[in-house]
């Protein structure tokens, strides 16, 4: 049996080399990034007879939450909590970040951290003033990153539950819808003694 | 005196030597050969002036019973065997040959190729070089009518059918032909060979193994496909091949 490989596209002929059979085309793994990868060719050669396999794997664009950092959910965190982080998924060029106006929660530092090649080394970004960043280099063409988010609010001694909506949208190019990731965030009321 | 010479029968010559008188001889000499099954009988007279008449009765034997088919030496050497060469396309071939037969059996050899069938004519019957058939036609297992071997040799021919040849390496199969003659008397048979041409290597790819093979097919995979998600692509093929990058 031999294994074929073109790029990111592999071929097993399960030992066959002659007379009718089959071959199997498979990718070696998921394609992370937005744009397709590029095709792949493989050739079965007779003796004056030439034929073409031609393999692409499709991208897509995503944005996915990955982690939650903390001991507690972001829909209940108990009123003396003052932060909560998580990391998300993305292949998105642009990233946006967005509350409710006035809201509760913000972004520590207004900055997002990422790290392209998953080792624990961190790019920090500042939002712009449309609370925007742009991914350098835009990476995410042919791979995920993953983004470290922290948020910071005061504890809650109001008496109430406080509810909000973290939205951050990734997308690629401007007027773009992108793709979504929305996070229901709710710190709870300090009960009553 | 000169010699005298004549001839009796057609294929009987006599010649008296330049004896016409007194003691001499007369020497008697066959001038074809009897590729008959029955012997042929001559009668010559020796007269002198009185009258008084001496018989001569020649007698020539016939030919045992044979059959040959005529063409190239076959590989088996035997000089009443003969080799076919075909091409690679389906076709057929006409194996002709001679024989004193009273009746002929066609029947295919042992041991073909695999996937070269040969098929028979229901008649075999002789062509002149235009194609055109000569005397009656013989039905397998039969013979030409009023048994012309008895006295003479006569010629045969069989239409054989022989399929496409999908593999790259030459196929082999054989037709035997059978003579038999009087009652008690063994047949003969003779082999012809048919060989037919290796056809072109060729190579063809489906991904579905019953769609319409071609040269080129076109796989799509998924984002989230990853080494569980193979694809088969289907080959076709007479030959050997590999596969490149390249």
């Amino acid at each position: 049996m031999s294994e074929h490989v073109n790029n990111w596209a592999k071929l097993e002929d399960h030992g066959n080399h002659g007379g009718n059979a089959f071959v199997t085309v498979f990718p070696s793994a998921v394609n992370w990034g937005r744009f397709d990868k590029p095709i792949a060719n493989f050739y079965i050669n007779g003796s004056n007879d030439e034929c073409q396999i031609t393999a692409e794997q499709e991208g897509h664009e995503f944005i996915e939450f990955e982690e939650n950092l903390e001991p507690y959910e972001p829909n209940n965190i108990d009123y003396f909590h003052n932060v909560w982080e998580f990391f998300f998924e993305s292949n998105s060029k642009y990233l946006s970040v967005s509350f409710a106006e006035g809201s509760h929660f913000a972004l520590n530092d207004n900055r997002l951290l990422v790290d392209t090649d998953y080792d624990g080394t961190y790019v920090l970004y500042t939002l712009d003033a449309s609370g925007e960043i742009e991914i350098t280099d835009d990476p995410g063409q042919y791979d995920k990153y993953r983004v470290l988010v922290g948020l910071k609010f005061p504890q809650n001694n109001t008496g109430s539950d406080i509810a909000d909506t973290l939205t951050i949208r990734g997308f690629s190019a401007s007027g773009a819808q992108g793709q979504t990731l929305t996070i229901s965030l709710v710190h709870k009321a300090a009960p009553v003694v | 005196m000169a010699k005298r010479q004549g001839r009796t029968a057609d294929w009987l010559q006599y010649n008296d030597n330049g004896s016409t008188t007194g003691p001499g001889y007369v020497t008697y000499s066959v001038v074809e050969h009897n590729n008959g099954r029955k012997e042929r009988s001559a009668v010559s007279h020796i007269t002198g002036d009185s009258g008084d008449d001496c018989v001569v009765n020649v007698t020539q034997n016939g030919r045992p019973l044979y059959v040959n088919f005529e063409g190239v030496q076959a590989p088996s050497g035997n000089p009443q065997d003969a080799l076919y060469n075909v091409g690679n396309t389906a076709g057929n071939v006409s194996i002709h040959g001679k024989t004193n037969a009273k009746t002929l059996t066609f029947a295919l050899g042992n041991n073909p190729t695999p996937d070269m069938v040969l098929t028979l004519d229901s008649s075999g019957y002789h062509q002149d070089e235009n194609g055109t058939p000569q005397g009656s036609y013989i039905v397998n297992g039969n013979g030409p009518s009023g048994d012309p071997g008895e006295i003479g040799e006569w010629e045969f021919d069989m239409i054989v059918g022989y399929p496409a040849n999908g593999d790259t390496t030459t196929k082999e199969a054989t037709v035997v032909v059978t003579a038999n003659g009087d009652s008690g008397v063994t047949p003969e048979s003779a082999t012809a060979y048919i060989v037919q041409a290796g056809g072109e290597g060729y190579v063809e790819i489906c991904d579905t193994p019953t769609g319409t093979f071609g040269d080129e097919v076109s796989l799509t995979f998924n984002w989230d496909d990853d080494e569980d998600d193979g694809q088969n692509v289907y080959v076709q093929s007479n030959e050997q091949w590999e596969v490149s990058i390249n």
